[in-house]
């Protein structure tokens, strides 16, 4: 293709873009990426023929990431250690011990099974805890990757480098360079959603979805179920619908002279913006309205509309995926279970997070499945890190917890361009250090970006004169868990 | 297109398309526009390997094994030997190639030739013998400043000084003109943003349309620098640099900064020289000792982030605090990305590993220590100067002698008080309690076991909040007051008397009623307190934490509650006790307690630690046991009620005060006189330690003055140095890009190999050289302000945006979109909100609620305070505020040069739905309806608030029409009207005020 050509095709994406692409934006990446490839294949843009994936053919469109902020114990539920509830009541041996910090657990911790029975489910035979009896009737959908570990044990970093691949604060998370590489398919809708559900805040707060350096369009929006369902969506009080449609006209009619004397463009998109927002305001609010569902739908999920639960969330995630929605995370906080008290007990405490959570989530799954939306969707869940084999609290304690434990953790992941049924790696059989296939925050990243079709060492953001990615210089994809 | 991206931004996506279109053609363009002699390596021969050669040859994989992406690799050549052999084009492959000589295909393969120019430009460079400019730096911005000439122009009428020559010559060049003079109304309202971050008034712009004399502009800019809101705009720009916030970051706690952000806002105020600005920032601690002005400024590098969650190792946590403070000063002065440096040789530019670790010894000489020296976990902490105000100074002072005096006179003995002496100790050895048995409820359904000695044992469950309810019935008479045991059981955690694994147990309030009356308690007082938890807590009207026996749990001890007045109980009475227990970890409740009541008077006086309790029957006793006791009594005797009250209160307040008075974070070198160094990390890895390296600057720059301690005093002199060839350049750049919303080097935070070439070269050098001649900020910015470039009209047409869309070449003026506080702030001044304040501390506007459900922290300002210049808006790094986020401030955690400039549709709700901005139109609305007597003259001054212009016929016409419509509307829902604000015609206004606030020129800076 000789310069002029790209010349002109350049200016036809410059119209398309400032003209009509005004919204939540197809991202800087996505296209230059669309020029390159367009280049490479001789595609005439201008038709519309696009170009998915940024660097190869994609697997899956979008990934819901339930995030369980607080960390929750795989001792008790996904990681069965039998030879430690053998050895439950010893104290731990030292040399695991050297060198390594804990927030909480002082002196000579003691080793402590877990309480809660194990069974072997589904045709995988994966051991899964009695807390997730829901869990278990989709176990042959999802890989379970029981050899996850990190480098921070306090929440608000660990919460960062699994959004970010940073423990600072100020770095783009997942969601936004997903957005940012891939854009996103509805431009009336943000292209990264957060949902929250929980006790608590989570401990990282906003900086969890921010988009650090990244233009503020690739930020992670939050929506709620409960007050506004996204920030400034509601008029003012006294401003009727029919009122803020004559303003806008109004606004429109300044606006428009403005750009007849200066074709400035910016104030084409910034008109185009004014009407998207109009449309937000009453399309936002319906998408939010889950009481519309049929009844199998909210026993499905367990859904109870008007609350702030993690089950309503679950039936919006996947309501906004249908809609192209590109990334969305869900906050459920509430497992940092150090013991003490009900709340934060691996036995009450931890029993009635799963009951909150478990039978959505696997909703989730079942639901996406019979959409046919599953082979397009990534599904993540899991925490910041995981929780000691020791116990925190004395071993006769009625209330026992475990504290942070960086070490080794367990995440599930099910969807498009994963396997169904396997299992990653494995931890030693005290469940204290990953033993086998370790898996790192970055080469989680590396694999899903990989499978939205975007080669992680190439998803690059010139800031400060260095290129920046997702995974710093780290990351592999994980090969086994690619179908 | 790679050519294409490595000259711009990606991050200004709104426009990056209409630059792909105008870059092109001018990319080429700036590269050859250089005076006439020798050829520039850096300047000219370089930027076009970047465009069209490196995404081959470049650094990574180069093809051919040729790397042209230096003039090392160029003259080392590839698999075909050499590519440039100075003097011989003939022989240089480079050039051959590129012209498609020698049956060889022509390169840039698959690309267009280069031009006739560029080649022109390799072939004189390699005629002139392919070297690097001078010396051993070839990358322009290392090499210093040298004088330029003031070119000639053929219009030099246009030239109101030097900068317009400079500009002029380059349009004069291309064959252009300079756009016509912006009218008045764009110049004042641009001038007054620029300056000082707020709009002209009405009046303000009148009264300069009527000064028809010749300097009437250059007034109004003298006038500007004047006030104190230059200072305030100008610090906007600072403290993104300087990460300013007032949270720590990570777990987010609020830190004291805002003196230093006061400092700013004085140091621009009173045009502080910029090196006097460096030296006193980076080392104001190590200047001769001055006021403490100097110690507040170098609140700039304690403004790093810190993680204060307890569990790190703080040594680490130090070091990343060093490595911030070396990426923010290479970044700030030397528009240098040192920290690529960390954990490997820069791969782009001349700084090695070794560079960055000097650098970083110059800040490893700060005093810093772990909260618990010996222990890994820690905080690590720097020093905090307080700074009361001569009031509280002489506050505190008249407190303390009040305590002093007090305690004085008790303490002095007579025989009455050697009597009651003697008393109180019999009291405390034989106190009358009488036992309790009452019936017991746990809100949470804990449950009581009665033992035998008649305490209580409590087990079941341990959820967030309980309160147990003790009932007591059939005591008759007169009663006093109430003993709460804690008694240590074997069966509880530590056999201790509380359930936490720890045996602690916190009562955090207490609550008496007496048949539904509430009984008010006048005392407590316990045998033993924890250090956070002292008895008086229970009967403090502010919140604490309540009493607990922390640090001796598996002791018994006793807490006695006096009543206000002795209560009279009939046998059918009930007395009910609540004993509320809130703390945070849920565990810490009683396990096991018993209950009795007094019936005689002052029974808080009848308890005494048990360490002095064994002395009652010790002689002969030593000085300090004696003391020990005599202090026992002066603090239980009934005798010194009203003593211990003063000192009580006087000690409240003297807390209150010690809390109102502000402190600085700061800097401050420890003593010493050894070379300050630190150990490389290999990799960069924090326990890796390789050899130690000793302060220095980076290699590729001047060398240190070294005749005193290399220290941050010698690195601050260094960096505002004459021969330091960046400082002055990036300063320079910086004060441009403020007033034309791009720098002359478009990427101000990175000048070097990676960074874009400048667009003007010399009058960037023209410019460093006359700020090192005094560093004068506020001349700088005149020039730059009054200069005819400035002064151009900022509207464009179809033609000029197809030729120049980014306005590289400065033919017309700058429009730059408001940034998040500009945008504020304007809108309270349109709506007569803005409350003027300068200075103090931060405070919290309106958020939603859903914004602030999570946080705490935020407690909504009232008043005036509700309504201050944003900058003065309490900045959380985790929790932004939100209609700064979406206008794309920063979050602070890092030194940021340039914000990114986005449009989304959640600007556009913000602008139209937020409550601030909904108040300010209403302001607006209401100063309309004040402003004239026709609609039209109302509508006039409102949109001529919002824009300093006056509305054309055309423009007026929706605004009619839309309070036509408004009023209608408003007058048949008087509901909403109501709601609104209060009538039908005050609220058509409010939303007249509405549009206005949200038109694109609002919101621009034209």
């Amino acid at each position: 293709m000789n310069f002029e050509h790209e010349q002109e095709i350049l200016k036809q994406i410059t119209r398309r873009t400032l003209f009509k692409q005004v919204g939540f934006g197809i991202g800087g990446v996505a296209l230059t990426s669309l020029l390159s490839q367009a280049s490479a294949f001789g595609l005439d843009l201008s038709s519309g023929q696009g170009v998915r994936g940024l660097h190869h053919k994609p697997r899956a469109k979008n990934i819901i990431h339930l995030f369980m902020t607080g960390a929750p114990s795989q001792i008790d539920l996904l990681d069965y250690k039998p030879y430690l509830n053998q050895h439950h009541g010893e104290v731990c041996p030292p040399e695991l011990l050297q060198g390594q910090n804990f927030a909480f657990i002082e002196k000579k911790p003691k080793l402590y099974g877990s309480p809660h029975k194990f069974a072997q489910v589904g045709s995988s035979r994966r051991w899964v805890s009695e807390l997730l009896p829901h869990f278990k009737e989709i176990v042959d959908d999802v890989t379970v990757v029981n050899s996850m570990s990190t480098h921070h044990f306090n929440h608000a970093p660990a919460q960062l480098f699994i959004n970010t691949g940073n423990q600072m604060n100020g770095r783009p998370s997942f969601g936004s360079w997903s957005t940012y590489g891939l854009g996103t398919e509805n431009q009336d809708l943000p292209g990264f959603v957060v949902l929250q559900s929980g006790p608590i805040a989570p401990d990282s707060g906003k900086a969890s979805w921010g988009c650090g350096f990244l233009p503020s369009e690739y930020q992670g929006v939050e929506l709620r179920t409960k007050g506004e369902p996204v920030l400034f969506v509601r008029n003012p009080n006294g401003v009727t619908q029919e009122i803020r449609r004559d303003t806008l006209d109004a606004l429109r009619a300044l606006n428009e002279i403005q750009l007849q004397g200066s074709m400035d463009p910016e104030i084409q998109a910034r008109i185009a913006q004014y009407e998207l927002a109009y449309r937000m305001q009453t399309s936002v609010p319906e998408l939010m309205d889950i009481t519309k569902e049929p009844k199998e739908m909210h026993e499905l999920y367990g859904t109870e509309p008007g609350k702030k639960s993690f089950a309503n969330n679950c039936l919006l995630a996947r309501r906004l995926v249908e809609k192209g929605v590109r990334f969305v995370q869900l906050y459920h906080t509430g497992w940092d279970s150090h013991g003490g008290g009900t709340n934060s007990s691996i036995k009450d405490g931890l029993a009635a997070q799963c009951k909150n959570t478990d039978r959505a989530a696997a909703a989730l799954i079942k639901d996406l499945k019979q959409r046919g939306l599953l082979d397009e969707t990534i599904v993540i869940w899991g925490g910041e890190f995981g929780r000691t084999p020791m116990s925190e609290t004395p071993l006769d304690s009625a209330y026992p917890g475990r504290d942070h434990h960086p070490s080794a953790f367990t995440m599930w992941m099910a969807g498009g361009g994963i396997k169904a049924g396997a299992q990653i790696g494995e931890t030693d059989e005290l469940g204290y250090r990953v033993a086998k296939d370790p898996v790192s925050v970055h080469d989680l990243h590396a694999t899903l970006l990989h499978l939205m079709g975007v080669d992680h060492t190439r998803l690059t953001y010139q800031y400060q004169g260095r290129d920046f990615r997702l995974t710093d210089v780290f990351g592999e994809v994980v090969k086994p868990l690619v179908a | 297109m790679k050519f294409l991206s490595q000259q711009m931004s990606l991050g200004d996506r709104s426009r990056v398309v209409a630059a792909f279109l105008a870059i092109a053609p001018f990319a080429a363009v700036l590269a050859i526009q250089e005076p006439e002699g020798k050829v520039s390596f850096s300047r000219q021969v370089a930027p076009i390997m970047r465009a069209h050669c490196t995404s081959c040859h470049g650094t990574k994989s180069p093809a051919a094994n040729l790397d042209l992406s230096s003039l090392n690799g160029i003259l080392k050549g590839g698999i075909g030997g050499t590519s440039a052999v100075g003097g011989d084009p003939s022989k240089s492959s480079l050039l051959q190639r590129a012209l498609g000589h020698g049956n060889r295909p022509r390169m840039p393969l698959g690309f267009a030739p280069l031009k006739a120019e560029q080649v022109s430009i390799l072939e004189r460079w390699i005629k002139e013998g392919a070297k690097a400019d001078v010396g051993k730096a070839t990358h322009w911005a290392y090499i210093p400043p040298s004088r330029p000439e003031v070119p000639q122009v053929k219009n030099a009428r246009w030239v109101r000084n030097p900068i317009d020559a400079f500009a002029l010559a380059k349009l004069e060049r291309l064959g252009l003109k300079p756009s016509a003079e912006a009218g008045k109304e764009m110049l004042i309202r641009r001038v007054y943003l620029d300056l000082t971050g707020l709009p002209p008034t009405v009046g303000e712009v009148d009264a300069f349309l009527g000064d028809k004399r010749a300097d009437a502009y250059e007034r109004i800019v003298d006038r500007l620098f004047a006030s104190p809101h230059y200072g305030e705009r100008q610090a906007r720009f600072w403290l993104d640099l300087a990460r300013y916030a007032d949270t720590d970051g990570f777990a987010d706690l609020p830190r004291n900064a805002w003196k230093y952000r006061d400092w700013v806002i004085k140091a621009f105020n009173e045009n502080m020289p910029y090196d006097q600005f460096t030296i006193e920032q980076l080392a104001g601690d190590l200047l001769p000792p001055g006021d403490f002005d100097r110690l507040i400024a170098t609140g700039f590098h304690r403004n790093s982030m810190f993680d204060a969650e307890m569990g790190g190792d703080p040594e680490e946590a130090h070091l990343n605090v060093i490595a911030d403070r070396v990426s923010t000063t290479s970044t700030v002065w030397l528009g240098s990305t040192l920290q690529c440096a960390r954990c490997h040789d820069h791969k782009y530019d001349p700084f090695s590993q070794k560079d960055f670790y000097a650098m970083a010894a110059f800040f490893n000489g700060t005093s810093s220590k772990p909260t618990n020296p010996g222990e890994k976990r820690g905080r690590w902490v720097e020093p905090v100067l307080p700074l009361p105000t001569a009031k509280q100074v002489s506050i505190r002072q008249k407190l303390s002698q009040k305590v002093e005096f007090t305690e004085r006179t008790m303490k002095k003995w007579s025989p009455e008080k050697r009597e009651a002496m003697a008393q109180w100790r019999e009291r405390v050895k034989n106190p009358t309690w009488i036992a309790q048995n009452p019936s017991l409820e746990s809100f949470s359904g804990a449950k009581f076991q009665r033992l035998e000695d008649g305490s209580f044992l409590v087990s079941g469950p341990l959820i967030d909040e309980d309160r147990y309810r003790i009932n007591m019935t059939g005591q008759s008479g007169r009663v006093t007051g109430v003993r709460i045991e804690l008694i240590p059981d074997p069966s509880l955690p530590k056999k201790g008397s509380g359930r936490a694994h720890d045996g602690l147990a916190i009562i955090t309030r207490v609550a008496l009623a007496l048949d539904g009356k509430k009984v008010r308690i006048g005392a407590a007082a316990a045998d033993y307190s924890g250090e956070d938890f002292p008895a008086s807590n229970l009967t403090s009207d502010e919140d604490n934490d309540g009493w607990s026996a922390e640090g001796e749990v598996d002791k018994p001890h006793e807490l006695v509650l006096g009543f206000e007045k002795p209560a009279e109980i009939s046998p059918a009475s009930k007395l009910v006790l609540d004993v509320y227990q809130e703390d945070q970890d849920p565990s810490c409740k009683i396990g096991r307690f018993r209950i009795s009541l007094a019936t005689t008077d002052h029974p808080t006086s009848w308890i005494a630690p048990a360490d002095v309790k064994a002395l009652f029957d010790k002689s002969p006793l030593s000085k300090k046991e004696q003391e020990a006791l005599d202090n026992a009594f002066f603090a239980a005797s009934p005798l010194f009620g009203a003593e211990r009250k003063a000192v009580a209160a006087a000690k409240k307040d003297l807390a209150k005060l010690d809390e109102a008075i502000p402190s600085a974070m700061i800097l401050q070198e420890h003593a010493g006189k050894e070379p300050l160094k630190i150990p490389l990390r290999v990799r960069g890895e924090f326990p890796n330690k390789g050899p130690d390296v000793f302060a220095d600057t980076p290699s590729v720059l001047p060398v240190i003055e070294r005749k005193g301690r290399v220290d941050r005093l010698a690195l601050a002199y260094w960096l505002v140095a004459k021969e330091n060839p960046l400082t002055a350049r990036v300063l320079a750049n910086r004060l441009w890009e403020q007033s034309f919303g791009r720098g002359i080097v478009e990427t101000s935070e990175d000048f070097g190999i990676r960074g874009s070439i400048p667009t003007h070269p010399e009058l960037l050098d023209w410019m460093a050289l006359k700020l090192q001649n005094g560093w004068n900020v506020k001349a700088m910015q005149r020039l730059i302000v009054t200069s005819s470039t400035y002064r151009q009209t900022s509207r464009t047409s179809k033609e000029a945006l197809a030729h120049d869309a980014k306005n590289l070449l400065l033919a017309r003026g700058p429009k730059v979109r408001m940034d998040a506080e500009t945008i504020r702030d304007a809108s309270l001044a349109y709506g007569g909100l803005l409350f003027k304040k300068i200075g103090g501390p931060s405070v919290f506007p309106y958020q939603p609620a859903e914004a602030t459900e999570n946080n705490a922290d935020w407690e909504i300002s009232h008043g005036p305070d509700a309504y201050r210049r944003s900058l003065y808006t309490f900045l959380q790094r985790g929790y932004p505020f939100p209609m700064f986020q979406l206008f794309d401030a920063t979050s602070r955690s890092e030194c940021t040069v340039r914000r990114v400039n986005t449009m989304t549709p959640l600007q556009a709700l913000a602008l139209l739905n937020d409550r601030g901005m909904t108040e300010a139109a209403e302001g607006l609305g209401r100063r309309m309806m004040g402003a004239g007597k026709t609609d039209d003259a109302r509508l006039a001054f409102g949109f001529r608030t919002c824009t300093s212009r006056r509305p054309s016929s055309a423009e007026l016409r929706p605004l009619n029409r839309l309070l036509v419509q408004l009023r209608q509307k408003y007058s048949v829902d008087l509901k909403s009207a109501m709601e609104l604000s209060g009538t039908p015609e005050r609220s058509a206004w409010t939303m007249v005020g509405n549009v206005l606030l949200n038109m694109d020129e609002a919101i621009n800076r034209n």
